[in-house]
């Protein structure tokens, strides 16, 4: 009954979905068995030559995009349901289980990593590419790049939240947390003595209004630290800044370690959510450059 | 309104006429007859009905809450029980039936069949009360229902299987039920004298130790068919531990000197007990304080009670919203919001729990919150008027009101995913023109529509919407659009199945996928 050194309940695994396990471990499988592939097969490359090589690369890839369509749209699921509707029990069953969105993500990961053998070998024909082509291949390992940085980061961001008490999972539940513990702290000090009005105001309120460095709590999601525990150490220190008021000061270092903790919770929902947005420029932009280049080879190369 | 098919239109002094030939409504005084009559008139889903021969009268398993009372002809039950004891009765003109769902909110025990051209007079849950101002009527109700629960819950009690059915006749008349309405009342003392053996009939109730060293456990939540008070009664006499209401719940307590002289009689139930009492003193060393604390803070927010429970595994849940998304894709509008009390490393966001003992259901006046024989709740909107009583009721806030055309819109975008299945709509839609195509709207056709003379039909301002679980679909969205399996639907009670502290009896389809 531990789980993570704290006592919990479980669902029992019966009910849990189709785990796949690690993403990363996909994703990283999937990379090297593409990378194995190609070095068994040089040859392949040149037998295959640019063109196919080409339009194998640009459908592995807009395979891999079709996640995102089921994603936002419940359509696919909508349809393939009633396909599934018109199967045996035991076909419709898998269908339904195949067209889980965890599945989808599965495939997504798998056929952007495989991308990457038919890709090498339209490289390996590309001798002399021009500016536009350099960008495309830039583009395009970036974007792998980004997505096997997704993996990891989706396999280990929820674990890492999960080490601090402020688990909020909204971002407007983490602002509305911490414009609730501005509100407690300036209401706290109403009432007490000047000098712990001032050390408050010298001290406190810049944590309460600033923002946590960025590398700082990076540092905090990947080693597992406390962010807060510099900021509280370090009012603690100023505590005799409010002589007689050590137990309001107390509390006003408390309620600063809590926002500390909040502005880590809110960096790791942006960490969360910005990864993707750059993977989904990173895809917009492989796309257009796609596009100019398949134009280009047509224009100037032909058929 | 829907009206029933074989709904009869007859007057309210002629129902009375019939009524009143009856023995149980024998001593109704002029003011109880014109408040009954008026009420009839009156109060929704007071009908007559005429079955004919062979109609099925009730379903079993079916959560309909009507009291029946047999005007004219003959209804029949030819069934087993749920110790596959044959059972054959016949209601003949003024015979009542239908009080374990009309008083007690549970399922029909039996198939009720129409053995010849016969009227019945329906009267909804929540119009009992024109009934029971009447004492005598008040009384047989209640004693029916007493003995009708005892019989019916004996039949499904562990305990009494190994036992004949004269044991359950001999144990009727020493039977009381008792009735909670609120949470964390006391039912026994740890140590207290016990005068009594009691088995669940309904609802929860919490088990809690106060140790030596003072401290307090919460060591288990008992539910309908189980049962407490078994230590006392082959034991010292006082309560091993405390007992309380974990919610609204119903009791059957049986006086302890004529039980424990049954047991004697019948020494199977007591080998039985004796068996429980070895498993529920091991139960004690299994809770840990953070167990108990988890189990109390889950009874106190109203986990424990539901039957099919979203939760969000945290170390899995990537916050992407996705299954909010596929919600609002689905239904047109979200009934989810990821927002909730945590339980452990689960997240319970805001979605509907289909509780136990729904609160939305006892509060809605027209007997619109349903619940189907699998256990889900849901809204019949042919009779919801949009009083906005469930949303008020639910304690968790997991109905939302939303204004008529919005409602319409989320209705319609659902019979389209659905393919097709047309999906109901309480009122005519050109009452207003939220359905209205984009051409329709340019050219100004649905004024038109809107001018057809419709006007006696009743357009609620609002209508209540919550999960219902995807119904229509083999999925449920949330579920089926987690990218990282971190959403899953669940009964509260299989989050404690490895201590074993709630039994797990849900009958809810999808929250039992994967058993």
């Amino acid at each position: 009954m531990r789980c993570d050194g704290v006592v919990s309940i479980r669902v029992p695994a019966s009910h849990q979905a189709r785990h796949f396990g690690r993403l990363t471990f996909w994703a990283l499988g999937a990379t090297l068995a593409a990378a194995v592939v190609h070095a068994a097969m040089p040859g392949l490359g040149a037998r295959l030559g640019s063109y196919r090589s080409g339009i194998v690369t640009a459908a592995l890839f807009a395979l891999a995009s079709i996640y995102t369509i089921r994603k936002r749209w419940m359509w696919l699921t909508v349809r393939v349901m009633r396909i599934a509707a018109r199967m045996p029990h035991t076909i419709a069953h898998r269908m339904l289980i195949a067209d889980r969105l965890e599945s989808w993500r599965l495939y997504h990961v798998i056929i952007g990593a495989a991308v990457l053998a038919p890709f090498w070998w339209h490289l390996d024909q590309g001798a002399g590419a021009s500016r536009l082509e350099a960008a495309l291949a830039a583009v395009a390992i970036l974007l792998m790049l980004s997505g096997l940085a997704g993996a990891i980061i989706q396999d280990f961001l929820p674990r890492a939240m999960r080490v601090r008490p402020e688990q909020e999972v909204r971002p407007e539940d983490v602002e509305a947390a911490i414009h609730d513990v501005y509100v407690q702290a300036e209401e706290a000090i109403l009432g007490h003595s000047e000098a712990l009005v001032h050390a408050y105001l010298k001290h406190v309120r810049p944590v309460m209004l600033g923002a946590r460095p960025a590398r700082a709590m990076l540092l905090a999601t990947i080693s597992g630290a406390d962010p807060a525990a510099p900021v509280v150490a370090r009012l603690r220190a100023h505590k005799d800044e409010a002589p007689n008021e050590a137990e309001t000061w107390e509390r006003l270092v408390l309620l600063a370690q809590r926002k500390v903790r909040l502005d880590h919770n809110r960096f790791n929902l942006a960490l969360g959510a910005g990864w993707m947005r750059l993977h989904i420029a990173l895809a917009i932009v492989l796309a257009v450059l796609t596009a100019f280049h398949v134009a280009g080879a047509l224009y100037f190369a032909g058929l | 309104m829907a009206e029933h098919t074989n709904q009869v239109a007859i007057d309210p002094a002629e129902i009375w006429r019939t009524l009143r030939q009856f023995d149980a409504f024998s001593t109704f005084t002029d003011q109880q007859r014109e408040s009954l009559e008026h009420a009839i008139a009156h109060e929704f889903g007071m009908t007559v009905r005429r079955y004919a021969q062979g109609d099925y009268i009730c379903h079993k398993g079916e959560f309909e809450l009507d009291l029946c009372i047999v005007l004219s002809g003959r209804a029949e039950v030819h069934d087993r029980d749920d110790r596959g004891v044959e059972v054959h009765t016949v209601y003949e003109a003024g015979s009542i039936f239908g009080e374990l769902g009309a008083m007690g909110g549970r399922p029909r025990s039996f198939d009720v069949i129409a053995a010849q051209q016969t009227l019945v007079f329906h009267i909804p849950r929540h119009a009992l009360k024109h009934l029971e101002i009447n004492e005598k009527l008040r009384g047989i109700l209640a004693e029916r229902y007493r003995e009708r629960a005892v019989r019916a819950m004996s039949a499904r009690v562990e305990l009494f299987a190994p036992v004949p059915e004269s044991f359950i006749d001999e144990l009727i008349p020493h039977c009381q039920i008792a009735r909670y309405d609120l949470r964390g009342v006391p039912i026994l003392e740890q140590g207290q004298a016990v005068d009594g053996f009691y088995i669940i009939l309904d609802g929860f109730v919490q088990i809690v130790r106060h140790r030596a060293d003072g401290q307090r456990r919460v060591l288990a939540y008992l539910r309908e068919g189980e049962y407490f008070g078994e230590m006392a009664l082959l034991g010292t006499g006082n309560a091993w531990a405390s007992v309380f209401t974990a919610g609204k719940c119903e009791l059957i307590k049986i006086d302890a000197g004529e039980f424990a002289e049954l047991c004697r009689r019948y020494p199977a139930v007591e080998r039985a007990m004796r068996e429980a009492i070895v498993q529920r003193q091991h139960q004690e060393d299994t809770i840990t304080d953070e167990l108990s604390d988890l189990l109390e803070k889950s009874g106190q927010l109203g986990v424990i009670q539901s039957d099919a429970l979203l939760v969000m595994d945290l170390d899995r849940c990537i916050k992407c919203d996705n299954c909010v998304r596929a919600c609002e894709s689905l239904h047109g509008r979200s009934r989810l919001i990821r927002n909730g009390v945590q339980i452990g490393k689960y997240l319970v966001p805001s979605a509907c729990r289909h509780c136990d003992d729904p609160k939305c259901m006892s509060a809605c006046p027209t007997g619109a919150v349903a619940r189907r024989p699998e256990g889900e709740i849901y809204f019949k909107y042919d009779v919801c008027i949009g009083c906005g009583n469930c949303a008020i009721a639910c304690p968790f806030d997991n109905i939302t009101m939303i204004d008529t055309p919005s409602f319409d819109l989320a209705q319609a975008r659902k019979a389209e995913i659905v393919g097709g299945r047309d999906f109901f709509r309480p009122y005519p839609q050109t009452h207003h023109d939220a359905g209205a195509g984009l051409l329709a709207r340019l050219f100004g056709w649905h004024q038109e529509a809107h001018a057809t003379p419709q006007t006696h039909e009743h357009v609620a301002p609002s209508y209540p919407i919550k999960c219902d679980l995807c119904d229509g679909l083999p999925f449920m969205g949330c579920v089926h659009s987690c990218p990282t399996g971190a959403a899953i639907r669940i009964e509260a009670a299989e989050l404690f199945e490895e201590i074993g502290a709630v039994s797990a009896r849900s009958h809810i389809r999808k929250a039992n996928e994967g058993k």
